[in-house]
């Protein structure tokens, strides 16, 4: 499989303190590979959100140890945590969290931006990610002109557009019925490895926890089983 | 600071929120376009005036001194001042080194008709000089000019007032007019000047010989103006001295005479135009602090609408510094536009105010500039909070939101 991409040691979330401290993690330890695709299953409240929130260093973990590429991401100032994001990193939500004013194309340049992409150079890399997702002629459409599923395509196209090394789903077809859900995963698992990215998503659907290659099993902030499927 | 692509980007996203809702931005936009015209007009009027003034200034001769008899409202005597004799202007002729001409007057309010016409002015006898002293000239009738007004004759030169208020749109010259008791030929019009900034109309006035205004309209030799034209500014320190010395004032004792350069008589209407336009300029930088209270608010409202686009944005890899840009410059562009809106309608009615009054228009390099900073700098000062708040939103909170 390779060397480890991410490496999480005991890793502890907890909000609130004293008597009302309430541990969304407690004690959470794997290893992730390069290339790996993960999913993240368990009942709602079992740490999976909080957990996809530490590994994009969007909240920080209390105790233990995170390694992203044998680095200590606990230790990163805000500043290197968007830095972190902006070019290792790719979002698939489950509500797709378009901007509805944008056109599909405007939507899947977002992180082009930050990378500081120039205009056209943006444009016509949204353009090539959009084709990749079967929207080729969608680009100028706003969301509310997209049906659910072209909307989550966009989504992929925007997490896949600045080809990073590891992309967090949460729930990427949660939103989508069956036979959508279906098609897009397996879409976004194609497309996922033409880039070469780590994939770690969350679901509740066993069938789709069933395409990735690991699911890992959470209940009340812990690993509970680790199947290599 | 932003690069080139992000601050492109911005300008972009700021448009199209202007152009997504034109009622509210124009709203938001509106206290600073006040506050940018009221400013823009008030310095360009005022701007205007200053230049009339000067104008006028130029017209009645920038080195014109005028020396009137009479004591000042403050000095304990009182009462009118003796006038000054034709010995007096004789011997201020020899004496005043800093005057490189000399004019003597004599003013007289009178009624003046023609066969068809009458009207209430003024006539002033003169001696030739006073063209030059004056700033002004005549057209004659031929076979006279300036030194007509040397002799005793009852020859007269009217203003273009007098002329149309007497002879309408017919021919003036060599026509007959009373004045007073007196008879006297029109021999010359006087050239056009108009109202100067204090509304005073130069062309309502009839000249005559000092002599003839003397001996049949004042009957008395007196001289009631004296007019120079001064070469340096020692001129009214030179006929201060001379006229105490001359009217036999003792030191303690006030002036029973009034000396004024031309700017002095101007002086009152630049006067009052600098309070009105204080007052003005501070109607108009409060309107702009109330813009700029408007710019926060809705810049605050733009935050809240936007709380899941600012975690999406810092969940893609925007840093603080990011967003906090992209809310200021958008409070940058709503000021922007509303001074651009503004500029248009400061300059729209300064040009209106201007050619209604007659000044002349001047828009300056300067102000543009300046009322453009100043907007800038307003949107800068209220979008910065707006801005600071929306860019420490917490991502994880911010994405949650619906």
């Amino acid at each position: 499989m390779g060397a480890p991409l991410l490496q999480l040691t005991n890793v502890t979330k907890t909000y609130g303190a004293g008597a009302a401290a309430f541990a969304a993690l407690n004690g959470v330890s794997f290893e992730v590979a390069e290339r790996e695709v993960v999913a993240l299953v368990g009942p709602s409240g079992s740490g999976k959100s909080t957990l996809l929130n530490i590994l994009s260093c969007l909240d920080q973990l209390s105790s233990g140890a995170y390694l992203f590429q044998g680095q200590d991401m606990s230790a990163l100032d805000p500043r290197r945590r968007a830095l972190f994001r902006r070019h290792l990193l790719g979002f698939v939500f489950q509500d797709f969290k378009l901007l509805a004013r944008m056109t599909a194309a405007k939507n899947v340049e977002m992180p082009l931006l930050y990378l500081r992409v120039d205009r056209g150079e943006r444009r016509r890399l949204a353009l090539q990610a959009l084709d990749l997702v079967g929207l080729s002629g969608k680009a100028d459409r706003r969301p509310a002109e997209l049906s659910g599923g072209q909307r989550q395509r966009v989504a992929i196209a925007r997490a896949l557009v600045a080809r990073p090394k590891l992309i967090l789903a949460d729930e990427p077809t949660g939103n989508l019925d069956r036979h959508n859900s279906q098609e897009v995963m397996e879409l976004f698992l194609s497309l996922r490895r033409d880039v070469g990215a780590t994939l770690l998503y969350v679901t509740h659907d066993e069938h789709l926890a069933a395409m990735a290659g690991r699911q890992l099993h959470f209940e009340d902030g812990r690993v509970v089983g680790d199947d290599a499927g | 600071m932003p690069d080139r692509t992000l601050l492109l980007e911005a300008i972009r996203t700021s448009v199209e929120q202007i152009r997504a809702a034109p009622g509210r931005s124009f709203l938001t936009m509106l206290g600073v376009l006040i506050g940018t015209a009221a400013i823009l007009a008030v310095a360009a009027i005022g701007d205007g005036a200053a230049n009339k003034v000067a104008l006028d200034i130029q017209a009645l001769g920038p080195n014109l001194v005028t020396v009137t008899p009479g004591t000042d409202q403050r000095s304990g005597r009182g009462g009118p001042a003796p006038a000054f004799t034709p010995w007096d202007v004789a011997d201020m002729r020899r004496a005043i080194r800093s005057a490189r001409a000399l004019s003597a007057a004599v003013e007289r309010p009178i009624i003046a008709s023609s066969n068809a016409a009458q009207a209430d002015t003024t006539i002033t006898g003169i001696d030739p000089s006073y063209f030059f002293v004056r700033h002004r000239h005549a057209t004659y009738s031929p076979g006279f000019d300036d030194t007509v007004m040397a002799s005793t004759q009852p020859a007269c030169i009217l203003g273009d007032t007098v002329a149309r208020k007497l002879f309408g749109d017919t021919e003036p010259l060599r026509r007959t007019i009373r004045v007073g008791r007196q008879s006297c030929m029109v021999m010359g019009l006087l050239d056009v000047r108009g109202r100067t900034t204090i509304a005073e109309d130069q062309d309502d006035l009839i000249l005559a010989p000092l002599a003839f205004v003397q001996q049949q309209i004042a009957g008395s030799r007196g001289i009631s103006t004296i007019y120079l034209s001064a070469t340096n500014h020692a001129a009214i320190a030179e006929i201060r001295w001379f006229l105490r010395a001359r009217r036999g004032l003792r030191p303690g004792v006030h002036d029973d005479f009034k000396i004024e350069d031309s700017k002095d008589i101007l002086r009152d209407a630049a006067r009052i135009s600098d309070t009105v336009n204080l007052f003005i300029v501070m109607v108009g930088a409060i309107s702009l602090v109330v813009g700029g209270i408007g710019i926060s608010n809705i810049m605050l409202v733009a935050a809240a609408e936007r709380v899941e686009e600012i975690g999406l944005r810092q969940a893609l890899g925007a840093e603080q510094g990011d967003i906090l840009s992209q809310f200021v410059i958008e409070a940058l562009i709503i000021c922007g536009a509303g001074w651009a809106l503004g500029a248009v309608a400061g300059a729209l009615v300064s040009w209106l105010f201007c050619s209604l009054a007659g000044f002349p228009l001047h828009i300056g390099v300067t102000l543009i500039c300046g009322s453009l900073v100043f907007a800038l700098l307003i949107g800068l000062i209220f979008g910065y909070w707006p801005a600071r708040r929306a860019s420490s939103l917490d991502p994880i909170e911010a994405l949650r939101h619906p």
